[in-house]
């Protein structure tokens, strides 16, 4: 199964060429890098070659008051486009932002959003109101439009970060736009968070679908140091023996044991005797293809102890 | 003796060596899709500004499409 960076690069190009992501998904044998590469580069000359159209644009701008802006938006201009023209536009007028953007519908600004230029993402990110862009991101997690949420959790400041999480309880969409935060930037974004909502969200998602499940465990696996070991002890400890069992069976099924074996390296030993308890452990299929998985020292270490910790509960 | 090489090398240079990993097959593809897709971007725009000249206040529509396009 294609790892979630992977996905949500394959996605990106998708949208960005106005294909579907599934005729692109033989691009996965590259990985996220060469993907992301490709797709940086066709984004910045697909928006630079519209320069002088965005330049037209801009100077029309003073001639219309915001209230006209938003009214003339609604009426003809399609989301699409002026999600493509609004970044060009929005850097021109920065002190125009937040007073556009405030007058449009926040169903707009979702259907907007995946559009825009991501070099002018961090800068709009910071000028964005969380009264605004709350009922905007509510949407685009509920449309399940998890990748362009991403884009600007991962150039939002930190408060706005605090906004989102607390302000939005659909925790299943929080965990799955966290998901798909590219390595570099996830443990920033994740420390922004206040760690007791990390565990509610990854709680949440632990007794969610298949889909949100997996890509908890990507999440756990991906979070590195001290919040690592916080977050993977913290979760898997309050989770029931079944709940856990669930866990490690949802993995086995696609694919993310190795991913799994990662989170468990930061777990305590007490911990560990809690996912030794489980029928997943037990059983022999599982227990080869969690053998197969350990593929580097660290994940045959983390293996060896969920294996010593079932053997002593086995032989009380 | 090498290959030749791809589309995407040929049109974006560099880095060589990430876009030499894509197939030949692969590079028409994605140069098929990205050449189609900015027609697309510019015909959206261009529609879109017809558009929205035909809905502002009369006043503005003759300065607006001087600077929109130019006539």
């Amino acid at each position: 199964m294609t790892d979630v960076i992977t996905r949500t690069e394959i996605a990106k190009l998708a949208r960005l060429l106005g294909t579907d992501a599934d005729s692109l998904a033989h691009l996965a044998r590259l990985g996220p890098e060469p993907l992301a590469v490709l797709r940086t580069r066709m984004s910045a000359q697909l928006f630079d070659g519209l320069a002088s159209t965005f330049d037209r644009v801009n100077r029309l701008a003073p001639l219309m008051p915001n209230a006209l802006v938003v009214s003339v938006v609604h009426k003809v201009v399609p989301p699409g486009v002026a999600g493509r023209a609004g970044g060009a536009v929005g850097l021109a007028h920065r002190s125009r932002i937040s007073g556009v953007i405030a007058g449009l519908r926040p169903q707009y600004l979702a259907d907007a959003a995946p559009y825009l230029d991501p070099r002018v993402i961090p800068i709009l990110a910071s000028e964005l109101d969380p009264d605004v862009i709350v009922p905007t991101a509510e949407i685009l997690l509920a449309r399940g439009d998890f990748i362009t949420a991403s884009e600007f959790v991962d150039h939002a400041p930190d408060d706005l970060i605090v906004q989102l999480t607390a302000r939005i309880n659909n925790d299943a969409g929080l965990l799955r736009t966290v998901a798909a935060i590219s390595d570099h930037r996830l443990n920033q974004v994740l420390l922004a968070i206040p760690v007791q909502r990390l565990i509610s969200i990854a709680l949440s998602a632990a007794g969610g679908d298949d889909e949100v499940v997996l890509e908890a465990v990507s999440v756990l696996s991906r979070t590195v140091n001290d919040l690592g070991t916080t977050l993977a002890n913290e979760v898997i400890e309050r989770l029931e023996v079944a709940a856990i069992d669930r866990v490690l069976s949802v993995a086995a099924a696609g694919d993310h044991i190795r991913e799994l074996l990662d989170v468990f390296t930061q777990l305590r030993d007490d911990v560990v005797a809690r996912v030794a308890l489980t029928d997943a452990v037990a059983d022999e299929a599982f227990r080869a293809q969690a053998q197969r998985a350990s593929d580097t020292d660290t994940r045959r270490r983390s293996w060896a102890r969920i294996i010593e910790s079932a053997g002593v509960h086995s032989a009380g | 003796m090498t290959a030749p090489d791809n589309r995407l090398v040929t049109e974006f240079g560099e880095p060589r060596e990430t876009f030499a990993l894509f197939t030949a097959e692969e590079a028409d593809q994605l140069w098929a899709l990205f050449s189609q897709a900015i027609l697309a971007h510019h015909d959206g725009l261009d529609a879109s500004m017809d558009k929205v000249l035909g809905v502002l206040p009369r006043l503005m529509r003759a300065p607006a499409r001087k600077i929109l396009l130019g006539r």
